[in-house]
């Protein structure tokens, strides 16, 4: 865990679900940034996601095994974090 | 200016301004409004892009209570992207900026977004691309209402531009507007191109890549015999196709003087010309262009675009007004329904198929739909009496098959009889030759028939498995490869040594450079597109059997298409040397 700024949170994940950052996990993570009080942004490299929309979510393109940062930043965010990992992070999808 | 070649479906030339559809619905012309508009129009945005999200979240609702979460999650993905801020700034930057309307704003806005996942080229782009077209279906349709249907508020002269055009689609076209039409795909065989030749309007079909270079409103240059496209023609290039449509009317008269003419060789042979009408408003055409019958009076255009099947009445009228026209002495043959496979009807409900030319369809699905089937039958019978009709069986391909055709037809006559209605007794019962099963089988089925017509199309994709439409096998699919050749002379040697009259419809029989093959084959009666008739004859006047044998025996002993193709050219150029096409 690495924080860059005060009240920013950086992580890395690994994309395991074998199809990738499709639609159904990028809409559950899109509906739950749309709920924290924090910004959340996605990192594939230099391309950069606002974790709030959904066009940006899977404009990443983001196939099994791309590694992505996730950054949290604002209110909660080290609490919220976690959450959003874990839906990088899920082999299937998530509910 | 920009030239691009397909394949010349319809014969004809038209400059007009595009309208452009495709398979992802509406292509929006490029379109600004005046700055004191913009408030409204971002006002329209607002409400379109609000509507259509909450369309997405009843949906995903109804889905979900329906079936189940997974598939209501697709919808809620759909509200999120509809209801997404950044979106919408984007939008309205973009309205802001260059005074676009709403719907070329949104447009502009998704397709860039469209065209980022493609470029990308990876898979997950590639499942989630029709999630974003559905989504600027969605908004668009909010925008624009009942407005959304392009083809039907084609009020001014129009060249339609499409990735692929259904046979229904074209059916529609109001032939007053619809001056010409190009599409992406598809081959010089398929039922648009068909249709496009019945309605008699210039087409040209598998372009390519075409859509993305167009927007609605550009003149445009169609020329139907080269197959050619034109974007964005030069002053000059406009000139010389200007005058060309004006010498046009002019040419398609030069075979007028042969209408009254026989259709004879030099050394007295006769071979009937027959004409192909899909609508019962062509066979007008067919005696103005001297056919000497209809040898094939497609059915289908009585499905199409309808939401119940045609009643008997209905199938009725069209047959008698097409006899009424033909008179006593030309004959009308009448195809029973070869629906199926690309031509669907909404009304018969058809199922989803894995392989639909090899599915259910034709005289297939008629078998297993005999109220349907007994319909048109009794229509046809009962329309007998009014000229010289005679009945023919498409896709037939085993003999059970045509053993049932006709104890239906046996059973219908009955069916009348005890009814006490008029309807010709012994009416000539005929079948295509249009599978190479049949083709094979040919002499025992004609041991049950009056008449064969081989159907040239299907026999060239059925025999070669390559389908017609799809352009990366289409140099796979031709008239002349020698597997077909040998059906064909087969089939037509069993009509002569059995009696049987042997007709030859399809796109081969409309080109002059199949017509001395076909007559060295043994074939008198070629039944094509009533503008060909005139040309066909011509050639006809123009050779002797002798020479169409020779060529025959010399094609038949080839072992490529390729090598018949380039024979049959050099031979056409003998036959007809003062033609410099």
């Amino acid at each position: 865990m690495t924080s860059i700024l005060p009240n920013q949170i950086r992580r890395t994940v690994i994309i395991v679900n074998p199809n990738g950052l499709h639609m159904r996990p990028a809409t559950t993570f899109a509906q739950l940034a749309a709920n924290v009080g924090c910004d959340i942004t996605v990192w594939h490299g230099e391309k950069r996601a606002n974790g709030k929309s959904l066009w940006d979510l899977i404009g990443l393109c983001a196939l099994r095994g791309t590694e992505l940062t996730v950054e949290a930043e604002g209110p909660d965010a080290e609490t919220a974090i976690g959450q959003f990992v874990d839906i990088l992070a899920s082999p299937g999808d998530p509910e | 200016m920009d030239i691009k070649h397909g394949i010349p479906a319809s014969p004809g030339i038209a400059i007009g301004p595009a309208l452009v559809l495709d398979t992802e619905g509406v292509h929006i012309p490029r379109r600004t409004v005046p700055a004191d508009q913009i408030p409204g129009e971002l006002a329209r945005l607002q409400s379109a892009l609000h509507q259509a999200t909450e369309d997405s979240r009843r949906r995903e609702q109804e889905m979900t209570t329906r079936l189940g979460k997974d598939i209501g999650k697709i919808f809620a993905s759909h509200a999120l992207l509809l209801s997404d801020q950044a979106l919408r700034f984007d939008i309205e930057m973009l309205m802001r900026a260059e005074s676009y309307s709403a719907e070329y704003a949104v447009s502009r806005c998704i397709r860039s977004r469209v065209k980022s996942l493609d470029d990308t080229g990876n898979e997950i782009a590639q499942r989630i691309r029709a999630d974003f077209i559905d989504v600027e279906k969605q908004v668009l349709h909010r925008l624009l209402g009942a407005r959304s249907d392009s083809l039907e508020i084609a009020t001014q002269n129009v060249i339609v531009l499409a990735n692929d055009l259904t046979p229904s689609e074209t059916a529609i076209f109001n032939t007053k507007t619809v001056q010409a039409f190009a599409t992406e795909s598809g081959g010089a065989t398929s039922h648009t191109a068909i249709l496009a030749g019945a309605l008699n309007i210039p087409a040209v079909v598998g372009l390519g890549k075409l859509l993305n270079d167009v927007s609605g409103g550009d003149i445009v240059i169609i020329d139907g015999y080269e197959g050619l496209i034109i974007l964005e023609p030069d002053e000059p290039t406009l000139e010389r196709y200007r005058e060309r449509l004006r010498n046009e009317t002019d040419s398609t008269d030069r075979y007028e003087s042969l209408r009254d003419s026989e259709a004879m060789t030099k050394d007295g042979v006769t071979v009937r010309l027959l004409g192909n009408i899909e609508f019962p408003t062509e066979a007008a055409a067919c005696i103005e262009k001297g056919a000497s019958g209809v040898g094939l009076y497609r059915t289908e255009f009585l499905y199409v675009n309808k939401t119940t099947d045609p009643t008997e009445e209905e199938h009725f009228q069209a047959y008698r007004d097409v006899l009424s026209v033909m008179g006593s002495n030309r004959p009308v043959v009448i195809r029973t329904l070869d629906l199926g496979a690309d031509k669907f009807s909404p009304a018969s409900g058809t199922l989803h198929e894995r392989n639909p030319f090899l599915g259910l369809r034709s005289v297939r699905l008629c078998l297993q739909n005999r109220p349907l089937f007994k319909t048109q039958l009794r229509a046809i019978l009962r329309a007998s009496c009014f000229g010289d009709l005679r009945i023919m069986f498409p896709m037939i391909s085993t003999v059970l098959e045509l053993r049932q055709c006709l104890s239906l037809v046996r059973e219908v006559e009955e069916d009348l009889q005890d009814a006490g209605i008029d309807y010709k007794p012994n009416v000539p019962v005929g079948t295509m030759i249009e599978v190479p099963s049949a083709a094979i089988m040919a002499d025992v089925l004609a041991k049950q028939v009056s008449f064969f017509s081989i159907g040239t199309n299907d026999l060239v994709q059925y025999t070669l498995a390559a389908d017609r439409n799809n352009e990366t096998v289409a140099n796979l699919y031709s008239p002349v490869d020698p597997s077909v050749l040998r059906l064909i002379d087969s089939v037509s040697q069993i009509g002569i040594r059995q009696g049987i009259e042997v007709n030859v419809c399809g796109e081969m029989s409309g080109e002059p450079l199949y017509t001395p093959l076909l007559l060295g084959m043994g074939i008198r009666q070629l039944s094509a597109t009533p503008r060909k008739i005139p040309e066909i004859k011509h050639l006809i006047r123009s050779l002797t059997i002798s020479d169409a044998v020779r060529v025959a025996q010399d094609a038949l002993q080839m072992e490529t298409a390729r090598e018949v193709t380039s024979y049959l050219r050099g031979q056409l150029r003998r036959f007809l040397p003062d033609d410099s096409e």
